[in-house]
């Protein structure tokens, strides 16, 4: 919380509900006398976590009362409000008056919240959850209260209630929205003012972090059900995706994966802009999807940032036209459909989208890779996410759409989603008035640029979240750890946080494994053993690898069992490409050139086996492996690398081959060629045809006419520039495809047009595009339109069907990079057309009149040439030579 | 039908009324130009600008003289003037047509006979649809056909010759010259025959009308010794001129009564005739006439720059005082020295301890004007008009004075309150 | 040594009396532009083209291919000698005649929109 950078105003009025309800917990956190570790806080939030049910029975049967107690005596000036909530706790089966009541206590002062709109939600809730869950839910509630009271975390989680009356009230003009009151001293006071939507979200977000609970009495019940639908969720997710119950095994306790799962906004450790611009994002579907929640302090805020930035006119138009026109809600959904996740594994991409959603007030509902996502089961997921609207309008929690792994899913279904997120209004009110996506859809992948992506990247809105950043990360490892038990020197979680490059569930993940061995304390060796980083990466792999850089004096034979017993040849050859350099090197290079000589039988071996499915040698390959060790096992030491190149190279490779396929896919047969000779060819010089020189307002003809050429070009070959979000929370325009990445490697900056170049082009592709589309429709129109094959870009562009008026404009003005040589038609001259002076047309009898009545004038055999001008000053001088 | 020979008058009515003219109002014969056959193109024609005096000397059937050497700029002589001639350049084609009718020669008799006709079509002059269809109708009528004349376009031009008064150009004169000077008849075994000039060769060779050649040559005091016109040696100049003032203290002659048949019998041995009377003649001038006798006088100004040139000649630079003491003693008794008449002869550094005086003769300087000047501000950085005035009086015209010339080749400043001149560009 | 030729120096122009009157009088015919010859035509004779006066304004016509120039009688101010020259043993110019008069052609010329009558 300490590292939470200041957000800046704009996005703070942006979010000022969701930011408010942090900064209570900042402030709130801040005004208490007595600071526990806020990794105590953090507990306390993280109680909500997707199992609590696991964790409350263990609770209930770990802790001892005691043990809270002496937690709960260090709070001094907190302990009123906390002994307050204790009370409704000793009485727990009557909880709603004596919540009533402290919540009287703690929001004396706010004037503007009904009760009955907080105690909305609840109701409706409940009905849902009433039906089947009653009973349950009362001994999960008991047993939850119990537990929550007791835990240590809670009581430093009660402190909170205090912020309320100081928080909600200030001397100054404070940072959140007010109501400027002046008491009868003449002391101005402001209070604060919160819109009911704000409020429902505060609601909501409280409900997820159980330590609040006993402060809003008022609102506990809520609260608790929601937590115990979550509950259920929760297990229901889990069995669904059978995750490997270690944790539980061991601890009697979910995965600590789940249970460190962050749980507020402030548990993020992604980006805080990524963070934002996906929230900002979801709050761009509040205008369609919380139709009923124009409130009061709304439009003010509103207006205010729109004016800032100029950035949310989508959002003030809709207000507009939802005042006016309500039959127009289609255009108030926001631009991108999608938001589309993409980072590395294990960097929390899921959880944010979760937890985002649910802030903004949605239920996450998921489909990831373990569900079926045949187009159909697709298809049925995706209405029932639209059906269910009606269902959910009337209660609070429209559904939000979570697809993760999005990456692995067929392109039909992946096309099936862009054509459901692209469907207007217009299309779709025929069917059915529901038809138009009117819920945020969030997918998430790895790779962003696999292929079945490719049709979403154009709608979505792209948010690359990063790997956690090394200090945030270890501070939170620290705290994981701490609340396990586990002491941990700082450096070891460091060098752990620095192991995992960012990745966070495999960090706690081993942090769980060191647990699950009963080990208390983790060093060094821990860590470096470990084999980390990706899901797939076993153990034992990394142990082989290091066996295979070290000399074993006992048992000479070893190797080949530890060999065998890793198995995954293939990688563990990656491995000794990727630290044979390191290991014994001669100055001849002989023991490199003889491994490498082993690495090669080793591939030549495993790509036969491969290719003929024969594995009658695949008994060679770990005794290749075996003879590389012979080579380069040494007694010392050796510090043996996990073997990434391969992998990244591979993944790169994969990377700029689906920008070189998407281009060579989706590239104009005019321009078409062979992907080969476009990777090679083309797309390295296509920077600089896509940069022209111009500069932005003041347009000659004929820089206007090579941002037009460009635009054609990016048009041929399917090039956009789409506008992205940058970490800075920039737009900029991005191409897409990258093809700089293709062009230029490294240094992809070369050649990039400056940022209002890029609008400019932009803005005259779109223009282009819709001219082709419109020529498109011609050509669809009167498709009898004879197919002339008089030239050759003609023909060519009538394959993709712009016959007709592209004709025209083809030949007028072909652009340089469809220009072809072609032979010049030789031209009839055709019968010049004498006019007079006037313009008339001339009879030619009268021009030749030879022919019929001899003319005189025209057979005369002179005309006259007049000249303009009349000139007599030149002077030369004349030599005598000249005369003779 | 060979249209391309000879028009018809039917053709040339056909013509009038296709060009919408109204045959009425023109006058009876139309001139058909054409282009004659090759034999009667003559391009050996060419068009010259004339003035008045030019004019005048064409009707009296006085020739005409180009003169020049192969590459000089060609000039036209008369008896008196010279002409520069420079061939002008004009975009409009000059039609040169022998014997066109002028509209006063072709039949406006006939047309003011006309009159009544000319005036109703007047009014429909301009209305070409109404004159059009009087030409048809008139077509009908049994006019007397048109007269046709033919004239030859015996050659276009785009250039003519223009022709501006200029001055003679002389300086050739005075070369051709030096190469003969007369330097005694003991020498005269020295000098090229072949280079001897009679007055014609000079005629042809100079590009002055033969007035100025002549003004030329008594200018630059050439003598005509058998028949060919030769510059006297300066230094037998001296020698002359030597004997002849010794004459007026040996015969203690006044300064204006100078014997001339007593001086040419005195020195007729040792003179030649010619020689002694050419030099007589240039100076002295007519005097007194006593008795019937002419008497003459020397011409002062002259003699005494030319003994300053004799003095001057010895090279090197003279102390001025001790120059003038020796100049004034050298001049025959009773004739004054003095320092105006060396303008153009000798510098004076007046700025120098003691002042200095050396030869810097006119004559020697180069005839280009550029040179010449680079030449002046090479011996002296700065002039006053009065200093430099001798040495460029030579280009001097009407037009073009000397501080205009001093203008355009010099840059002008103020030397403690004097103006001076300096080359224009400094090195 | 000198050049003797001295006739080969200068040029020497005779002015040659063709009549008792003087010299002839020719007359100049200039033109703001150039009259070119249609492909074909070498250059044999040719008719160029009709002159033709007004009576009453006497100003001159020419109709030159389809074109119709209007013109005017000037007087040169500078008159113009014609000189032709001769080659035998030393050039020589004669003065064929002298040019006061000329006419000047240098309005824009109108073309003739011609017998449209006539064709129908």
């Amino acid at each position: 919380m300490s590292d939470f950078p200041d957000p800046d105003e704009e996005y703070e009025l942006m979010y000022a509900d969701d930011l408010e309800l942090l900064q209570e917990e900042d402030d709130h956190i801040e005004a208490n006398v007595v600071k526990k570790k806020p990794i105590q806080a953090k507990r306390s939030l993280d109680f909500s976590s997707p199992a609590p049910k696991h964790l409350s029975e263990s609770r209930v049967t770990d802790n001892t009362p005691s043990s809270s107690n002496t937690n709960v005596a260090p709070i001094n000036n907190t302990q009123i409000s906390f002994s307050q909530s204790l009370q409704p706790v000793e009485e727990l089966l009557t909880p709603a008056t004596s919540n009533k009541r402290t919540a009287e206590d703690l929001f004396g002062d706010i004037g503007d919240i009904d009760f009955d709109n907080v105690e909305m939600p609840t109701k409706k809730q409940k009905t849902e959850e009433e039906n089947d869950l009653d009973l349950i839910n009362k001994i999960l509630e008991s047993r939850r209260l119990r537990q929550l009271l007791l835990e240590p975390s809670r009581a430093q989680a009660e402190a909170k209630p205090l912020f309320d009356t100081k928080d909600n009230i200030s001397l100054n003009i404070p940072r959140w929205p007010f109501m400027p009151l002046t008491n009868s001293d003449g002391d101005r006071v402001y209070v604060r003012l919160e819109s009911e939507t704000s409020w429902e979200q505060s609601l909501d977000a409280a409900a997820e972090q159980p330590s609040l609970q006993s402060m809003y009495a008022k609102t506990w019940e809520e609260a608790r059900k929601i937590l115990e639908k979550k509950q259920e969720e929760e297990m229901l997710r889990q069995s669904q995706e059978a995750l490997p119950n270690i944790a539980s095994d061991i601890n009697g306790n979910s995965l600590w994966v789940e249970k460190y799962r962050p749980h507020s906004y402030l548990d993020l450790l992604s980006e805080e802009p990524v963070n934002r611009a996906l929230l900002h994002w979801l709050h761009l579907w509040d205008k369609i999807v919380f139709k009923k929640e124009v409130k009061t302090t709304e439009p003010q805020q509103r207006n205010s940032f729109s004016k800032r930035t100029g950035q949310f006119q989508l959002t003030n138009k809709w207000k507009g036209k939802k005042e006016f026109g309500p039959e127009m809600d289609e255009d108030g959904r926001p631009h991108h459909k999608v938001a589309l996740l993409c980072g590395p594994p294990g960097v929390g991409k899921t959880t944010l989208a979760h937890l985002l959603a649910r802030i903004a007030g949605y239920r996450p509902v998921e489909l990831n890779a373990s569900d079926e996502r045949s187009t159909d089961a697709f298809r049925n997921a995706l209405q029932s996410a639209t059906l269910m609207r009606s269902v959910i309008d009337a209660e609070k929690r429209p559904n939000c759409l979570i697809l993760d792994e999005i990456d692995g899913a067929p392109l039909p279904t992946v096309e099936l989603l862009v054509k459901w997120c692209t469907a207007t209004g217009t299309e779709g009110k025929k069917k059915a008035k529901t038809q138009p996506l009117k819920r945020p859809v969030i997918a998430i992948c790895n790779d962003l640029y696999a292929t079945s992506l490719r049709p979403l990247r154009p709608v979505a809105l792209i948010i690359h979240v990063g790997g956690v950043s090394l200090q945030r990360l270890s501070s939170r490892l620290a705290r994981v750890c701490e609340c396990e038990g586990l002491t941990v020197m700082p450096h070891v979680l460091a060098a752990l946080a620095a192991r995992v490059q960012g990745d966070v569930r495999s960090a706690i993940h081993v942090l769980s494994f060191i647990k699950a061995r009963a080990k208390a304390q983790l060093n060094m060796e821990d860590v470096e053993n470990t084999s980390v980083g990706t899901k797939d990466c076993s153990k034992s792999m990394m142990q082989a690898l290091t066996a295979i850089f070290t000399t074993n004096d006992k048992d000479e034979n070893a190797i080949m069992k530890t060999v065998q017993a890793a198995g995954e040849y293939d990688r563990l050859v990656d491995g000794i490409f990727e630290n044979y350099l390191q290991a014994r090197v001669d100055s001849r290079l002989l023991i490199a050139c003889e491994t490498l000589s082993w690495l090669r039988l080793h591939d030549t071996i495993h790509a036969w086996t491969m290719r003929t499915q024969n594995y009658s040698l695949y008994g060679m390959l770990p005794q290749c492996v075996v003879r590389c060790h012979r080579l380069l096992a040494s007694r010392n030491p050796q510090r043996v690398k996990f073997p990434m190149q391969a992998q990244e190279a591979y993944r790169k490779k994969t990377e700029l081959d689906s920008i070189v396929w998407s281009v060579w896919r989706y590239s104009a047969p005019s321009v078409a060629l062979a992907r080969r000779a476009l990777q090679l060819d083309v797309i390295p010089l296509l920077p600089y045809l896509l940069a022209p020189t111009a500069s932005v307002q003041l347009y000659r003809e004929s820089e206007r006419k090579a941002l037009r050429t460009c635009a054609e070009a990016m048009c041929d070959y399917a090039l956009q520039y789409t506008q992205q979000r940058t970490p800075e929370g920039l737009y900029a325009f991005v191409l897409e495809p990258d093809i700089y990445k293709v062009a230029f490697f490294e240094n992809q900056e070369r050649m990039r047009p400056p940022p209002p170049v890029r609008q400019a082009i932009a803005r005259e592709q779109q223009l282009e595009m819709i001219k082709r589309s419109e020529e498109m429709a011609n050509r669809v129109s009167n498709p009898n339109k004879p197919d002339t094959r008089s030239k050759a870009t003609d023909s060519k562009e009538g394959t993709v069907g712009k016959e007709g008026s592209a004709k025209e404009a083809k030949e007028t003005r072909l652009p340089n990079h469809l220009q072809r040589l072609k032979p010049k038609e030789v031209e009839k001259t055709t019968p010049q057309v004498h006019k007079d002076f006037f313009g008339r047309i001339v009879p030619l009898s009268q021009m030749q009149r030879s022919d019929a009545v001899p003319d005189v004038i025209s057979s005369s055999s002179v005309f006259y040439q007049y000249r303009e001008g009349f000139n007599n000053a030149v002077r030369r001088n004349v030599r005598t030579r000249d005369m003779l | 039908m060979d249209i391309g020979e000879e028009r018809t008058p039917e053709d040339a009515r056909k013509i009038i009324k296709t060009a919408k003219l109204h045959e009425p109002e023109l006058t009876e014969i139309t001139q058909v130009l054409r282009y004659p056959d090759a034999c009667h193109q003559n391009d050996n024609l060419r068009l010259m600008l004339l003035d008045d005096t030019l004019l005048k000397e064409i009707e009296q059937g006085n020739d005409l003289l180009f003169k020049g050497d192969p590459d000089e700029n060609v000039v036209l002589c008369t008896n008196n003037k010279t002409y520069d001639v420079k061939e002008a350049e004009t975009s409009n084609s000059l039609l040169l047509v022998p014997d066109l009718l002028f509209a006063a020669s072709t039949g406006l008799d006939e047309t003011l006979k006309n009159n009544s006709i000319e005036c109703d079509s007047d009014s429909s002059f301009d209305k070409s649809n109404t004159s059009l269809n009087k030409s048809t109708d008139s077509d009908d009528g049994t006019k007397p056909p048109r007269k046709v004349e033919h004239k030859n376009i015996v050659n276009t031009f785009f250039t003519y010759y223009e022709l501006k008064p200029c001055k003679p150009r002389l300086s050739k004169l005075r070369k051709l010259l030096e190469l003969t000077k007369y330097q005694g008849v003991e020498l005269e075994y020295a000098v090229d025959k072949s280079k001897l000039l009679t007055y014609e060769a000079i005629f042809d060779k100079v590009q002055a009308s033969r007035v100025e050649l002549d003004e030329e040559l008594e200018k630059i005091q050439a003598i005509k010794i058998d028949d060919h016109y030769r510059l006297l040696e300066f230094d037998y100049e001296f020698r002359v001129l030597s004997y002849m003032l010794d004459l007026i203290e040996e015969n203690s002659w006044p300064l204006d009564k100078i014997s001339k048949e007593t001086t040419l019998e005195s020195l007729k041995d040792l003179v030649p005739g010619t020689i002694l009377e050419a030099m007589f003649r240039f100076y002295t001038t007519e005097s007194i006439k006593e008795d019937g006798v002419q008497y003459y006088q020397y011409k002062q100004d002259k003699v005494c720059s030319f003994l300053a040139r004799v003095l001057l000649k010895s090279a090197g630079k003279f102390n001025l005082a001790e120059f003038l003491q020796a100049w004034s003693d050298s001049v025959p008794e009773g004739m004054v020295t003095d320092e105006s008449l060396l303008s153009g002869i000798a510098l004076i550094d007046k700025t120098s301890t003691p002042k200095v005086i050396w030869g810097f003769a006119e004559s020697d300087l180069p005839e280009d004007i550029n040179e010449r000047f680079k030449i002046l501000f090479q011996t002296k950085p700065k002039w006053t008009v009065d200093e430099i005035s001798p040495y460029i009086q030579c280009y001097a015209t009407e037009k073009l004075n000397v501080n205009a010339i001093l203008t355009k080749h010099a840059r002008a400043s103020t030397q403690d309150g004097v103006r001076v001149f300096s080359a224009k560009h400094m090195k | 040594m000198l050049v003797t030729a001295a006739y080969k120096q200068y040029v020497r122009t005779t002015n040659k009396t063709e009549n008792e009157n003087g010299v002839p009088e020719w007359a100049i015919v200039e033109l703001q532009g150039l009259i070119q010859m249609k492909k074909g035509s070498d250059g044999g004779p040719a008719l160029v083209g009709d002159l033709n006066y007004y009576g009453r304004s006497r100003q001159p016509v020419l109709v030159l291919g389809h074109h119709v120039l209007a013109g005017k009688e000037v007087k040169l101010e500078q008159p113009m000698a014609v000189i032709e020259k001769l080659t035998d043993d030393s050039t020589k110019y004669r003065v064929r005649a002298v040019v006061k008069k000329k006419l000047l052609f240098k309005s824009r010329p109108k073309p003739i929109i011609s017998n449209v009558a006539e064709k129908l």
